[in-house]
């Protein structure tokens, strides 16, 4: 048995290692809250620019010690937009053509788990609603999160990456409880 | 001296192993996949019952070389739910109580849903740790919005993954897991008339 654990413990060694690489999963949001806006006469909304698309940007890498987080889109800022426009469809506004069209720029985005005992997440945007040329909204938004972490790295890795949805939830939940944005995509 | 060397070494290797082998790996069992939800066949509105307690209630089950896996059931698969009934019903909200009779009348509820989640995990593996084998039970009881029971039932979602695929993602048998819930909760909805 002690053998067998020393494989183990070779194994989880090797794979938080510095070449390995885990992917954040599916993004699941607050239905709560997506429920409650569902009874707002909202437009028929688009998505615009977002940025940065680059892979290499600081807000695309995330360390989770020696290991990477990945998103399955290919950067952090697809998987934002695709969050952002599953919710649409789940409030059944999204629309390729409407003339509400929202741009983000992912400002801040990482997983921070140096510590022994306490993961933290932020992330931050700038958020653009544009009804044709004209700006509707134009404001930055932020989350923080705490969870809790370890020493260990076969446990704060595996703990980090299934928070990551929890912080884009925790910002789209945000934003959607926030007046000026359903004041932006309210019908008039 | 030799004897305090081995005996150091002896207990160093011990704290490792016990570190290791007292942990409880988290995972994450959210669906893989999207779900095509286009195309609902019902036109009736549907609630399901879920409280904050139930989401951030842990369970430890069973992963590989002896040691446990933890993680978020209904957080994790509310999606899962919300995406088999969405792709039958034509709008579907969540309450915390299925008594929220106010909800329902605003929202014209035609059913109600109260699940109850219920999993097992385990691996052939006793070198790994993550799960290679994954099933989640879903019961519901069905409920008209005048609280009558419909009907009850239990769908099982099954998933299986192996070393080499489950690398970059260690809860990948529950989050096939999840994706098959949804399809198999679509289908069970779809086979029972009393539900249209």
């Amino acid at each position: 048995m002690l053998k067998v654990r020393l494989v183990g413990l070779v194994f989880c060694v090797a794979i938080l290692g510095g070449c390995a690489s885990f992917e954040a999963p599916l993004y699941s949001p607050d239905y709560q809250i997506i429920d409650a806006l569902k009874s707002e006469p909202l437009n028929k909304l688009s998505l615009g620019e977002f940025s940065p698309m680059d892979p290499q940007a600081a807000v695309n890498k995330i360390s989770l010690r020696a290991a990477g987080l990945k998103a399955k889109q290919g950067t952090f800022t697809l998987y934002f937009k695709d969050a952002l426009q599953s919710d649409l469809v789940e409030l059944d506004i999204y629309d390729e053509a409407s003339p509400f069209k929202i741009s983000v720029e992912l400002l801040e985005n990482d997983i921070d788990i140096s510590g022994l005992s306490k993961g933290f997440g932020v992330m931050s945007i700038n958020l653009k609603i544009k009804q044709d040329e004209v700006v509707l909204l134009n404001k930055q938004y932020s989350t923080q999160i705490e969870f809790e972490s370890s020493f260990a790295a076969a446990v704060a890795v595996p703990k980090a990456q299934s928070e990551y949805p929890v912080l884009v939830k925790s910002l789209l939940a945000k934003i959607y409880l926030d007046r000026e944005f359903i004041k932006a995509v309210t019908k008039i | 001296m030799k004897n305090i060397l081995k005996l150091f070494q002896t207990l160093s290797v011990i704290f490792f192993i016990t570190l290791i082998a007292a942990c409880s790996h988290p995972i994450s069992i959210s669906p893989i996949d999207k779900f095509d939800r286009n195309n609902p066949v019902s036109n009736k509105n549907v609630a399901y019952v879920m409280t904050d307690a139930q989401r951030s209630q842990k369970v430890t089950t069973s992963g590989g070389g002896g040691d446990k896996v933890d993680y978020q059931p209904y957080r994790d698969l509310e999606k899962a739910i919300r995406d088999g009934l969405s792709s039958v019903y034509k709008n579907v909200i969540v309450v915390s109580s299925k008594n929220d009779t106010k909800a329902f009348i605003e929202n014209e509820i035609s059913f109600v849903f109260t699940p109850i989640i219920t999993t097992t995990s385990s691996s052939e593996s006793v070198f790994t740790w993550p799960p290679t084998n994954f099933d989640i039970d879903l019961n519901c009881s069905v409920i008209n919005a005048a609280g009558t029971e419909i009907t009850s039932f239990t769908v099982k979602g099954s998933g299986q993954a192996e070393f080499s695929e489950f690398k970059s993602n260690f809860g990948l048998a529950g989050q096939r897991a999840a994706s098959d819930l949804s399809q198999k909760l679509k289908e069970r909805l779809l086979s029972d008339p009393s539900l249209h």
